[in-house]
């Protein structure tokens, strides 16, 4: 394998390689899918040339590119659209929460829908503000939708099998674009310092602590992106301060499944969720609501949120530093955390 | 034309009408829940357009569906059930008058989504070699949303089995074509290369004459097609909200669609469907009488 | 010298693999040759030499490279040119062993490395301290303290250095002892000459400790001085370097626990305890009443005031000087040279060198109104 190949986005790529290999009712749909283009992030390179009949470049209509897999998935297909950035994704938003998601549930009887939405969201490339939001939180709302992200220590396979060929049910997958570039951690059970525990199947929490997941202070919740920022905080904290911490890192958004999490959180009662895009309604928010009834009683101080601090994302590095919640403002939260009683 | 198939077209025709009215009547009284959207005047295209259609063939429909679905299902009890929010309704009482799924007939209220749907059928059908023909109504109102366009586009380029139906009834719910849609409305398909037939006929044998040759263009693998159907609603948008010049309306009513059809039978055959209508529809209200608190 | 850098190939990868270098290493290139190829995700690009010169690659062929980076140089000769500076070694937690900063307080006071730890990750203070724990109990001496004191046949002669309140206070604990001959006390005090402390002659000044160790007056010597630690620790270097054996002064009523090891020179008051399996240095002064809990680990040259109370598992370094009534919470580690004030509460680690203060808000008032 070339270096370049260890990457999470070839473990993507071939994944979806086997996944329409096994399948023929599994379609590409989205703009720029054709080799040697391949994807805007080379995530399907490779595939119209496999399965030249079955890749359909578009032309530039989000909102079609899910509508048509709607209708296809309707019709028996299990189609998977790419949209090139997540920040597209509100032309497609009425496909998915009054087409997509309805038809199951509206008609009342057993319809599938089963399409698959893979997009990249993030920042920390400079791409400014339309191409690197963490726009997530506008879909968990949608009921009938199951939301994902991946991360680093999810076995990538059967992620991706399991929204395209295993639900009858609309997916969409969150691919932290900074990812792409990192390699997978599917199967590590050590990373750095920290020891990887992983729970649930195929969409799998991954659990990290640096000492014995018993003797923690502090719980770090988080999803996708802001993965690497609350391992290294971790770290800091429990160097520098004697802070030990865990950090959960979610692979399902929505629907929410927290009751694994909330365990976790009872054993520390102090609890930080970290989350790239803004704050407000965020998922942070959801997650905090659930935990603290769950948690009612065992926590030790209010829920800690940490999450993008400005309206719009610039397209200046050093300026997208500043309000993307980082390791530092992490470190801060928990401080805050620890303070309060 | 066979004397059967005709008394089929006028059995169909007549039961639409026959429905839609009971559906405005019942609304007067609050036995429906909701809103509903009646096709009365535009009867011939629902039945005409599903007379080319056979078994597998898909149909996406919009807010103004029922003479669709039971032109194309022939299921009134279903659909009845389901706008009086029953549990015997097509959708459980879930979808109502607007959402309906059955056998291969989808609809939805939200106005373009569903020709973007209709066209992800045809992509299926086309990858699954079924022959099937996908054929989406949208009315002239529906123009203004742009995903029809990208929707066309799509099929156009990728040659899909798909027939786009344009029931152009004059009105955008209340706003009148010359102040919702700009330019020609064939030319709209057409600018993706998409050959569109233009009828204005209230006739339903016209309407099957028209249609029938694209449905086979379309089986044949020649790409999508598009039939602008150039017609007329005589009821309301939905009830109680017509502010149309009653004059305008009248004159519309020469070409009444089962009053153009009736004549093509004999007066005692067709009073005779029409009793036999009338008799189908009393039953299923009768068995949902019966029912209801059971 | 020329640096060249490989550009960005591509928005939307962060580094290029390189197929192949196009020319031999120490070649003479034009500007504008091909270099190499580089493959990124999307397709192989050709860089071409920005400059002419001798070619000297710094990746293999088959590496990866970052964007942005110094992937060869192209020299005005053909002499290779030195290879870069590695970069400066940031200061690099890995290289303390991947201790906590207060794990590598712990460990470096009680002498443990990474070594000792049988783990991977980070070393935590709460990994130290079960280290602690877990080294107290193997290492437990198979004798007991008592047979730990020195005592050959017959009486031990003891000589006692500087005669003061401090040194009252021992000779009354040595009295107490049949086993001891208490020879007498040397003090620089013109006052103290020729008295009798306790029936202990003082014999003259301290001058004459060499003298007298080198007639063999004395067995063992123990200090007397209580009051600084300077002073007990000077005098006590004194003696160790005539190589003098130290006595330990133990109060009869002071009770040791199963293994507790003491060194020399340590004088433990009246009802002190001493739990199991405690480690105490040389030359301590233990006032009365003090409670030293099991598995603690003192240090030498410190000096308690009555009723200091030490939990389980603390470390106390060298030189410390405790007030009196102290309470110290199990774990706690104390740093050498350190001064507690009387009636701290100690919750947590005192570094070497620090000062506890205690806020006292006692106010003492009249209880009867004036008038």
């Amino acid at each position: 394998m070339k270096p370049q190949e260890r990457l999470l986005v070839h473990h993507i790529n071939r994944a979806l390689t086997r996944i329409m290999g096994e399948d023929e009712r599994v379609l590409m749909i989205g703009e720029d899918l054709l080799d040697p283009y391949g994807g805007a992030f080379k995530v399907t390179k490779g595939l119209s040339t496999q399965f030249p009949q079955r890749v359909h470049t578009t032309p530039i209509s989000e909102a079609a590119i899910v509508g048509v897999a709607t209708g296809a998935a309707l019709r028996g297909m299990r189609p998977v659209c790419e949209i090139m950035f997540g920040d597209f994704l509100g032309l497609a938003f009425d496909q998915i929460l009054n087409h997509a998601t309805k038809y199951p549930l509206m008609y009342a009887q057993e319809v599938g829908c089963p399409i698959t939405i893979r997009t990249p969201m993030g920042g920390r490339r400079g791409y400014g503000p339309t191409h690197s939001q963490s726009l997530e939180k506008f879909f968990v709302g949608i009921p009938g939708l199951e939301v994902t992200a991946l991360h680093r220590f999810q076995p990538v396979e059967a992620f991706y099998r399991r929204a395209i060929l295993q639900r009858d049910q609309p997916s969409l997958i969150i691919e932290n674009k900074i990812m792409y570039g990192q390699e997978p951690l599917d199967t590590v059970a050590r990373y750095g310092d920290f020891q990887v525990r992983r729970h649930g199947q195929d969409v799998v929490d991954a659990e990290l602590s640096l000492t014995d997941f018993a003797h923690e202070e502090v719980t770090l919740i988080t999803y996708g992106g802001m993965t690497d920022h609350c391992l290294e905080a971790a770290r800091r904290l429990l160097l520098d301060e004697e802070i030990a911490s865990n950090v959960l890192v979610l692979g399902r958004l929505s629907p929410v499944q927290l009751e694994a999490t909330a365990a976790a959180c009872a054993r520390t009662g102090r609890v930080l969720i970290a989350e790239e895009g803004t704050g407000a309604w965020g998922i942070g928010s959801e997650w905090a609501a659930q935990l603290t009834d769950a948690l009612w009683g065992k926590l030790k101080a209010p829920i800690q949120r940490v999450a993008c601090t400005a309206p719009v994302l610039p397209n200046s590095r050093a300026l997208e530093e500043q309000v993307l919640p980082s390791t530092d403002t992490i470190i801060q939260a928990v401080q805050t955390l620890m303070s309060r009683t | 034309m066979s004397q059967e198939q005709t008394e089929q077209f006028f059995r169909k025709l007549s039961f639409i009408r026959l429905f839609e009215s009971h559906l405005l009547e019942q609304f007067s009284w609050g036995k429906l829940s909701g809103t509903t959207h009646t096709c009365i005047g535009q009867e011939a295209n629902a039945v005409g357009i599903t007379a080319s259609m056979g078994r597998g063939d898909v149909v996406f429909s919009n807010h103004r569906c029922h003479g669709h679905y039971l032109a194309f299902t022939d299921d009134a009890f279903g659909l009845l059930a389901e706008i009086m929010g029953r549990e015997e309704g097509v959708c459980r009482g879930w979808g109502g008058s607007q959402h309906l799924c059955r056998d291969g007939f989808y609809s939805n209220g939200i106005q373009g989504g569903i020709v973007a749907n209709a066209v992800g059928a045809a992509l299926a059908e086309k990858h699954a070699e079924t022959g099937a023909v996908t054929t989406v109504f949208l009315g002239d109102g529906t123009l203004g949303e742009g995903l029809v366009y990208e929707s066309m586009n799509l099929a156009a380029l990728w040659s899909l089995p798909v027939l786009f139906v344009i029931e152009h009834n004059g009105y955008a719910q209340s706003t009148p074509t010359r102040l919702q849609l700009a330019g020609e409305l064939e030319a709209r398909p057409r600018a993706f290369g998409i050959p569109t037939l233009s009828l204005a006929s209230n006739d339903a044998d016209a309407v099957h004459a028209a249609v029938a040759p694209l449905f086979e263009q379309i089986r044949a693998g020649e790409g999508p097609r598009c039939f602008v159907s150039h017609t007329y609603r005589l009821g309301p948008h939905s009830k109680g909200d017509d502010h149309r010049d009653p004059a305008e309306i009248e004159a519309r009513r020469t070409f009444d669609p089962i009053r153009l059809y009736r004549t093509k039978l004999p007066e005692t055959r067709a009073t005779e469907i029409e009793q036999a209508n009338q008799n189908r529809l009393a039953e299923i209200v009768n068995r949902l009488a019966e029912s209801e608190g059971s | 010298m020329f640096e060249v850098i490989l550009p960005q190939l591509e928005v939307n990868s962060e580094r290029a693999l390189l197929v192949t270098w196009m020319v031999e290493k120490g070649e003479r290139i034009k500007k504008g040759q091909v270099l190499a190829h580089w493959e990124t995700a999307k397709s192989v690009h050709e860089l071409a030499a920005p400059h002419a010169g001798y070619f000297f690659p710094r990746v293999e062929e088959g590496d990866e490279a970052d964007f942005l980076s110094v992937i060869a140089v192209i020299s005005e000769t053909d002499a290779e040119p030195a290879p870069p500076k590695a970069p400066e070694a940031k200061p690099n937690r890995e290289a303390a062993g991947n201790f906590t900063k207060k794990a590598a307080a712990l460990a470096a006071q009680n002498g443990l490395s990474a070594a000792d730890f049988d783990k991977t990750g980070i070393i935590t203070e709460r990994d130290v301290q079960s280290r602690l724990r877990q080294s107290a109990l193997p290492d437990l001496p198979k004798t007991s303290s008592l047979d730990n004191l020195k005592l050959p046949d017959g009486l031990t002669r003891v000589l006692v250095i500087t005669g003061g309140i401090g040194a009252m206070h021992l000779i009354a604990i040595l009295r107490k002892d049949p086993r001891l001959d208490l020879v007498g006390c040397l003090d620089d005090d013109p006052a103290l000459q020729d008295h009798r402390l306790f029936g202990v002659p003082v014999l003259g000044p301290l001058s004459l400790l060499e003298t007298f160790w080198r007639e063999g007056r004395f067995d063992q010597a123990i200090i007397g001085a209580t009051a600084v630690v300077a002073t007990r620790q000077k005098l006590w270097d004194r003696c160790k370097a005539l190589g003098i054996p130290m006595a330990n002064a133990i109060d009869p009523s002071a009770v040791l626990g199963a293994g507790v090891v003491l060194g020399e020179g340590n004088i433990i008051g009246a009802q002190v305890h001493i739990g199991m399996a405690t480690r105490l240095g040389d030359n301590n002064f233990i006032a009365a009443k003090c409670n030293i809990d099991h598995h603690n680990q003192w240090g030498s040259h410190i000096l308690t005031g009555p009723g200091v109370m030490s939990s389980s598992f603390v470390s106390v370094a060298d030189r410390v000087r405790f007030g009196t009534g102290i309470f110290i919470e199990p774990l706690v580690t104390i740093g050498a040279g350190a001064v507690i004030s009387s009636g701290a509460l100690l919750l947590g680690p005192v570094p070497a060198d620090h000062l506890v203060k205690v806020r006292v808000s006692t106010e003492t008032v009249h209880l009867k109104k004036e008038g």
